[in-house]
């Protein structure tokens, strides 16, 4: 055998979990692989999944052998469902086990990432891309003055994951030097934007990478700075996330993330109106599987992910210190953003939605307003990897 | 190099950009299996690195390079030098050349590889699972290359018959999320 992999037989999920590179010269080196699996189904029932959303490559040699395994549990156990779990970043997968699965009965193929998370439908909007750029403008001013603080400095190698339209890991590269920037979101639109803004920036040696954020194709311990903005709000199982970010961050290397904190978005005057408006736009969110209240509890979760050192800042974007015409804009954007897409996603109905527009509208009143005040809370936290003992 | 124009058959030669050229020794290729996925996995990295999404666009490339590296291996080529190029022939397909040295006996394997390839016609997807007695496992990859994935390999005989080359040409565009 040439490379590293791993294989993984998880009972509880009746899944086998095959990662990194197997490039085998012979069959046989796969002997052990071969016979492990076929153990491992031979007590199952139902469905067995084998995951292989980690596999970076395989070569045609043990392809054709997991294939032939495959091939004989189909054959000795028919009842038995099998379903291979692939994702569409890595391009030699789909083909294959479409392959597989026309030649094998009980065989399947899923794209998991088609989707990945309960909203990445809502979330991957060409149309959210002015309001992503307004609020990056309006929140790198606080950040460039933050991320000192959590670690950040010049000449690091730094991974923006869930980089979204890119704009934020062109400004990091231009503010802060660092040697290496790779910068990766899911979103196949998204990534087209970010090319156009580096070029906009005339940067050239960023890579954007179309990625899945639970299974990174990035090495262990890799990265010394490691971002993640407004972006574990909107996954289900932001703790497979974190586990990521913490796999690729360099032992005493930070991961830097922010998150927002919807409900307690304020306002004043109509302050009423525009409290029910978010609190009740958090819970519509809730019910489509995201956490728009998940800024407060990333300190929890950095915890419980290991991480050590852990810093917590806030930035209180208000119309007293951001351009009013922008904030209006951005609140704007979620006002279509959420009644027309989100709401209607989760079933709501006309009245909800009349209430919801008037609190959007009664916010950008307050923005705009000679005597208003009107606020959008953003959390800020990050944590260090441990030194290896 | 070469020039792309001196490539015999390249009908796309004008728009060809030469990108990466490695020379290797045969002897030293297939020294370690593992020389082949070193190869493969550099040049695709550095072939892709000016895509968009190179990280994709290199895992293909270096799927179907180490596949052909794979067979040079395999058929244990005389001492000489094996050349690999990398062009790019629009703006977003690559073109692998694997130039080979081969003596007659090689060079009748290689023939043989290819006549069977094109004999098969559409039978060719349903060889591939069944396990065969006489299994020839170069045969076989690039049987997977074809009936599967649809490249169209190609195998050119150098004029002086000292070389052959193993070509694949590669579209980015018929990719999911290409750019």
């Amino acid at each position: 055998m040439t490379a590293p992999y791993t294989v993984r037989l998880n009972a509880s999920n009746q899944e086998v979990v095959l990662s990194g590179v197997i490039r085998p010269e012979h069959a046989r080196q796969l002997a052990d692989v071969v016979a492990r699996i076929e153990h491992f189904v031979a007590d199952l029932h139902g469905t067995v999944f084998f995951n292989l959303k980690r596999l970076r490559h395989l070569n045609h040699t043990a392809f054709l052998t997991l294939a032939r395994c495959l091939a004989r549990i189909c054959q000795t156990r028919p009842a038995l469902a099998l379903k291979v779990v692939i994702t569409s970043v890595i391009p030699w997968a789909e083909k294959r086990f479409a392959f597989l699965a026309s030649e094998l009965p009980t065989l399947t193929v899923e794209t998991y990432d088609d989707e990945f998370y309960p909203g990445q439908k809502l979330i991957e909007q060409t149309s959210l891309i002015p309001c992503l750029r307004t609020q990056t403008n309006i929140l790198w001013k606080s950040e460039r003055e933050l991320m000192p603080r959590h670690g950040l400095t010049r000449g690091m190698k730094i991974a923006d994951i869930c980089c979204g339209i890119g704009d934020f890991a062109a400004l990091v590269h231009r503010e802060f030097a660092p040697t290496q920037v790779v910068a990766v979101d899911h979103s196949q639109p998204f990534l087209d934007y970010a090319r156009g803004v580096a070029e906009q920036f005339g940067l050239t040696d960023i890579e954007y990478r179309r990625g899945d954020a639970s299974n990174l194709l990035l090495d262990d311990d890799s990265f010394d700075f490691v971002t993640c903005r407004l972006a574990l709000q909107i996954f289900d199982k932001p703790e497979e996330i974190l586990a990521e970010l913490y796999r690729i961050t360099k032992p005493t290397g930070r991961v830097y993330l922010t998150n927002e904190f919807m409900s307690h978005i304020f306002g004043y005057p109509r302050d009423a109106s525009i409290r029910w408006t978010y609190r009740r736009s958090s819970e519509i969110f809730a019910h489509l599987g995201m956490d728009l209240d998940f800024g407060p509890k990333m300190r929890a979760f950095l915890t419980d992910c290991g991480f050590t050192d852990i810093r917590i800042d806030s930035i209180h974007v208000s119309n007293a210190n951001t351009d009013a015409d922008d904030f209006k804009r951005v609140v704007q954007s979620w006002s279509d953003y959420i009644i027309n897409e989100v709401a209607t996603a989760a079933n709501a109905d006309e009245e909800t939605k009349q209430r919801l527009r008037r609190g959007f509208e009664d916010h950008m009143y307050a923005i705009t307003h000679r005597r208003g005040f009107a606020s959008w809370p953003v959390c800020v936290a990050s944590g260090q990897k441990p030194r290896r003992k | 190099m070469n020039s792309p124009s001196e490539r015999p058959n390249d009908q796309s030669a004008d728009e060809a950009k030469p990108v990466l050229e490695i020379r290797v020794s045969t002897n030293g290729l297939c020294e370690s299996w593992l020389h082949c996925q070193l190869i493969a996995d550099f040049a695709a990295r550095f072939s892709c690195s000016n895509y968009f999404d190179s990280q994709r666009y290199a895992s293909q490339v270096s799927s179907v390079l180490n596949e052909l590296l794979e067979v040079a291996h395999r058929l244990h080529q005389p001492a000489g030098e094996l050349r690999l190029e990398v062009v790019q022939q629009q703006q977003q397909a690559l073109a692998l050349y694997v130039h080979i040295p081969v003596d007659e006996h090689q060079r009748a394997r290689y023939r043989a590889l290819f006549d069977a390839l094109a004999q098969a016609g559409p039978e060719l997807r349903s060889q591939l699972l069944p396990p065969l007695a006489a299994e020839v496992p170069e045969r076989s990859a690039l049987v997977e290359l074809v009936a599967i994935y649809g490249y169209p390999l190609e195998l050119r005989n150098h004029p002086d018959d000292t070389h052959v080359t193993l070509v694949a040409p590669l579209t980015f565009a018929d990719q999911r999320g290409a750019a």
